[in-house]
């Protein structure tokens, strides 16, 4: 009896140690063909992703936020992926590519030494290769090929130029052995800070190799495009973080995040104004963002105050959570319609109120309201830079253009939102598939959750010692706004539901 | 027990002469299929146990005729030539078994005599520590691959890629031939280590040779700008690869598998032991040396990238591994213009991890050329063969050299650790650039092995595949087995780091060894 017991507690320390592999395995038993549009499979995907969540323990803010709001994105394309597999290609074989996609991506956050790290990063690189090149494999289409081998050249090969510059300059036996803030790489010299800045630039999708993003995710498939988005381009942001600790010419490198960020901020929230497919309006919508969180993380060079990282890892966190919904939302509609662009939509909202109700309040969360996470993100980024106000007029410059941004995603949303609602669209006859409504319940569970993530963010203040009190001060006001929020929520959704009703 | 591996040339000849008379006296393939396998295998063992003696005991030495040097031929096996002469008999084999699956019987002997001529030659190479043998070897060397070339003899395009080749290299080949000339009529030696002691201090008296007797430092400039231009010839760096990509596409598919670990690696090598070791730092015409290193960076990096673009051009696999060979082994050359311990490791690896990658797609590519045909559309009937198709994948994902657990990853990382040392980040740059060139062709044809298939022509019971799947096998089991121990044996990543780098940049310890001064 006591044996059994000491081979169980055996058994759950192995299990503790080797985590990452049970969490592959379990994803990739859930991926077997037999089982992977049944229940089973879907719950050892799901338990998969969830386990991940034991890893929380030893990561900083940036990587435990990311991961978690990463979980939650990757549990809930887990469940879409399937239905728009089968409904737009008749077969599911994008499951698995998918799901390992995102659990590649999930591992770099996860991982705690170097080389770990490194591996799992060139493994997503590569999976996201195929995925954009996904529509090339099963229906040569040429788009797909190009938009591929564009992410290939300028996305993959510089992040893993800067990659290995990092490898060669740890060593390859303390990339092996110590953890990631042990190692010391001295990234002093200009040209490398250069060449390493330039790297995960290219990953976040920022000024000057930013032009590859547009195409690869609004043609990669949708589930593809929620992760290339929601979460991909912060293995570029997380790096950054992670080199800021390093050694590095903190001259240059805030120089040039500074000069990049503004102008790839503005730029990407113009050029979103201008699209009329919805993918690309959201593509160009997402180096907008991640310029502003590039921004807020060379203000952490500067000032060295932690607040600004909270900022940007709430922004990060924000993004992925309301990207991942809207790709999923753009798939949806892709799938239901058999349409793109904005200007023949609108009729969204006579089909499925409830969906389009989800999509606005994750469109509240990019414009920052109570009591989505959204909010906190935009609280804390205006808090931090303000405290800064009285240094220097840099600060006025940049509180100035995250505003302009801000003003910029407020007109690419209202045309967003235009696609669900516009009451001046009709129905088309006959077009639609309505088969397509069974994938919406993840939407919506994925836009609850920008919400109810905010309750869960004080969990992160326990985990990292630099915590910020202003979490706590808004807990009542977050609470209140959650009330006055479900309430207009109903309202709104009856005032929806009538306006349908009458067509 | 040394006297075995000093043979171990002389043992590949011998195959290469019994081989043609056991055909013609006995007339049955099996017993040439044995006789070949089983000499391969040998050699295989042989190379082997000399790499782990080098790795005991430090380098070897060997005086042909027992006369001490620079008297006679000396053989040095060092940690950089018995990497590479492992990498050739273990290519041998593969080449052999593969071989007996994919060629006519009847002509089969003839394939054995070359292969065996070849890697006798490459193994001497390798080894000698003499100008003049070095020559002899290259010839060797060549003109076995001509024959090789040169296979299917009923198809043009083989014969004509097989006299360009034949024709220009031994052109080229001259030149190393008066090459040997010059440097002996200067300097009066001939031996390796001798001439490196007497390039750095040409007052030094060795026993037999004396000192030097002529204006060495003109000579020595003249010579290095004509093996400069052979050796890139034979590797085939940009421009100096016309060659390659008709031979690729003409030879059979062992024969250019074998080149990749072989015929093609000598120019590199040849480069790495004659520039940094013979003629290294320390020489008294240092400057005009440094000059060539430089030019030679451009040329490298230029032929790098020019043929990476070339590679995703290609129409077939032996087009893209033609093309992407070039563009590695240039990767390669640029390591070697580094000048330090981790780039010439870096370099000899990377010709290592390259000849993987190229096997693997080659052997498992040819399978599906058996079954359909060359198109890449037929590629997608591999899938109905698990390690066929695993294969490929592993050697496009080889070559382009990103996952840690393949030896292509350390051999580019070592390649960018040798750059960021002697602050040439922008080598790192070229590096990876290149493979994302190169893998924008592989992608493609990887994509194409995913796409619904053509029918096939041939079925599977007309065609065994237990063969070629042992030789797929083997050569998977190799490669996954070299990266995971680089991943986990800190040992062995220092041994390529320090010791076969060194073994190639210490122009003191190689003199020490075979002078014994």
């Amino acid at each position: 009896m006591l044996s059994g017991f000491k081979d169980l507690l055996w058994l759950a320390s192995v299990l503790k140690d080797n985590l990452l592999p049970l969490v592959f395995l379990l994803v990739i038993l859930g991926n077997v063909p037999a089982i992977r549009g049944r229940s089973l499979g879907y719950s050892l995907r799901v338990c998969g992703f969830m386990l991940l969540l034991a890893l929380l323990k030893n990561l900083n803010i940036f990587s435990a936020m990311l991961l978690s709001s990463g979980v939650i994105i990757s549990v809930s394309l887990t469940l879409y992926t399937p239905r728009y597999s089968w409904m737009k290609y008749s077969n599911l074989s994008l499951v698995p590519l998918v799901d390992l996609f995102a659990l590649s991506i999930l591992a770099v956050f996860a991982s705690s030494r170097l080389l770990e790290m490194m591996t799992f990063w060139l493994v997503a690189e590569l999976l996201g290769f195929f995925l954009i090149a996904y529509d090339y494999l099963v229906r040569t289409e040429k788009a797909a090929l190009l938009a591929a081998v564009k992410y290939l050249l300028f996305s993959m090969i510089p992040t893993d130029v800067a990659l290995f510059i990092i490898l060669a300059l740890t060593g390859f036996n303390e990339a092996i052995h110590l953890p990631l803030n042990e190692v010391r790489p001295d990234l002093t010299s200009p040209i490398i800070t250069l060449m390493l800045l330039l790297g995960f630039f290219s990953k976040a999708a920022v000024f000057p190799l930013h032009f590859w993003l547009p195409d690869a995710h609004s043609i990669a498939p949708s589930p593809a495009s929620a992760l290339l988005s929601g979460l991909m381009v912060k293995m570029g942001l997380y790096a950054i973080y992670v080199i800021e600790s390093y050694p590095l010419d903190t001259f240059i490198a805030s120089v040039m995040m500074l000069f990049s960020g503004c102008l790839t901020a503005i730029y990407g929230g113009l050029q979103a104004i201008m699209q009329q497919d919805i993918k690309r309006l959201l593509a160009y919508s997402t180096t907008s963002h991640t310029a502003t969180i590039m921004i807020l993380l060379s203000l952490y060079i500067i000032s060295g105050d932690a607040l600004f990282v909270d900022a940007a890892v709430l922004y990060a966190v924000t993004h992925a959570f309301f990207k991942s919904a809207l790709f999923m939302d753009s798939g949806f509609i892709e799938v239901l319609t058999h349409e793109r662009d904005i200007r023949r939509l609108g009729y969204v909202f006579r089909v499925t109120t409830i969906e389009s109700l989800a999509v606005m309040i994750s469109v509240l969360s990019m414009l920052g309201m109570p009591p989505t996470i959204g909010f906190l993100a935009k609280v804390i980024t205006f808090v931090s830079i303000s405290n800064y106000l009285k240094h220097s007029w840099l600060y006025v410059l940049l509180l100035l253009i995250i505003s302009i941004e801000i003003s910029l995603s407020i007109a690419y949303s209202v045309r967003y939102l235009r696609v669900h609602v516009d009451s001046t669209a009709r129905l088309p006859q006959g077009s639609l598939d309505l088969r397509a409504l069974r994938m919406t319940p993840f939407i919506i569970a994925l836009s609850a959750a920008s919400v109810g993530f905010t309750f869960i963010t004080g969990v992160f203040n326990q985990i990292t010692p630099d915590k910020s009190e202003i979490l706590l001060e808004l807990s009542p006001v977050l609470v209140t706004a959650l009330l006055i929020f479900a309430f207009l929520s109903l309202y709104v959704h009856e005032v929806i539901k009538k306006s349908s009703e009458g067509q | 027990m040394h006297w075995v591996i000093a043979a171990l040339p002389i043992l590949l000849l011998l195959p290469s002469a019994t081989i043609p008379l056991l055909y013609i006296t006995t007339k049955k393939v099996l017993i040439v299929d044995t006789a070949a396998l089983i000499s391969a295998a040998f050699s295989l063992a042989i190379s082997f146990y000399t790499i782990s003696l080098v790795v005991a005991e430090g380098p070897i030495t060997y005086y042909f005729g027992g006369f001490p040097p620079p008297l006679g031929i000396t053989y040095i096996i060092d940690e950089a030539s018995a990497t590479l002469g492992t990498l050739a008999t273990f290519s041998l084999l593969l080449s052999i078994i593969y071989g007996s699956w994919i060629l006519d019987p009847k002509w089969r002997y003839l394939y054995y005599t070359a292969t065996f001529l070849l890697i006798a030659g490459c193994v001497s190479y390798l080894y000698t520590a003499d100008i003049f043998n070095l020559y002899v070897s290259a010839e060797l060397i060549s003109i076995s691959s001509y024959v090789l070339a040169s296979f299917y003899r009923g198809k043009g395009i083989a014969i004509r890629a097989a006299s360009i080749y034949a024709i220009s290299a031994s052109l080229v080949l001259s030149l190393l031939l008066l090459s040997a000339f010059l440097i002996y009529g200067s300097y009066g030696t001939l031996n390796m280590a001798d001439l490196a002691l007497k390039s750095r201090d040409p007052n030094a008296e060795v026993l037999f040779s004396g000192t030097v007797f002529g204006d060495i430092v003109l000579a020595s400039k003249i010579v290095l700008a004509l093996i400069l231009w052979v050796m890139l010839f034979k590797s085939a760096i940009m421009p100096n690869h016309f060659w390659l990509p008709g031979v690729y596409s003409g030879a059979p598919t062992p024969a250019v598998a074998l080149f990749t670990a072989s015929a093609d690696i000598i120019g590199i090598y040849g480069i790495a032991r004659l520039f940094l070791t013979v003629f290294g730092s320390g020489i008294v015409f240092e400057d005009y040396r440094r000059i060539l290193m430089t030019v030679l960076t451009f040329i490298a990096a230029g032929s790098s990238l020019a043929s990476a673009t070339l590679v995703s051009l290609q129409r077939n696999v032996r087009g893209i591994v033609a093309y992407s060979t070039i563009s590695q082994f240039s990767l390669a050359l640029m390591g070697i213009t580094t000048n330090i311990n981790e780039g010439a490791a870096g370099a000899i690896f990377h010709l290592v991890s390259n000849s993987l990658g190229d096997m693997l797609v080659l052997y498992s590519a040819g399978m599906a050329t058996a079954l359909c045909g060359r198109s890449l559309e037929c590629l997608s009937t591999l899938r109905k063969y698990k390690v066929a198709y695993i294969s490929l994948i592993l050697g496009f994902l080889n070559l382009f050299g990103i996952i840690p657990i393949l030896p292509g990853f350390w051999s580019k990382a070592i390649l960018t650790l040798a750059f960021i040392k002697t602050e040439f980040p922008a080598g790192s740059v070229i590096v990876l650039a290149s493979s994302g060139l190169c893998a924008a062709g592989y992608f493609r044809v990887l994509i194409s092995s995913l796409r619904p298939g053509v029918t096939k022509k041939r079925t599977q019971e007309e065609i065994s595949l237990t063969i070629p799947t042992i030789t797929l096998i083997l050569l998977i089991i190799t490669t996954l087995a070299l990266g995971v121990s680089l991943l986990f044996f800190e040992d062995l990543r220092n041994f390529l780091v320090f010791n076969v780098g060194n073994s190639m940049v210490d122009y003191k310890r190689y003199i020490r060894i075979v002078l014994g001064v």
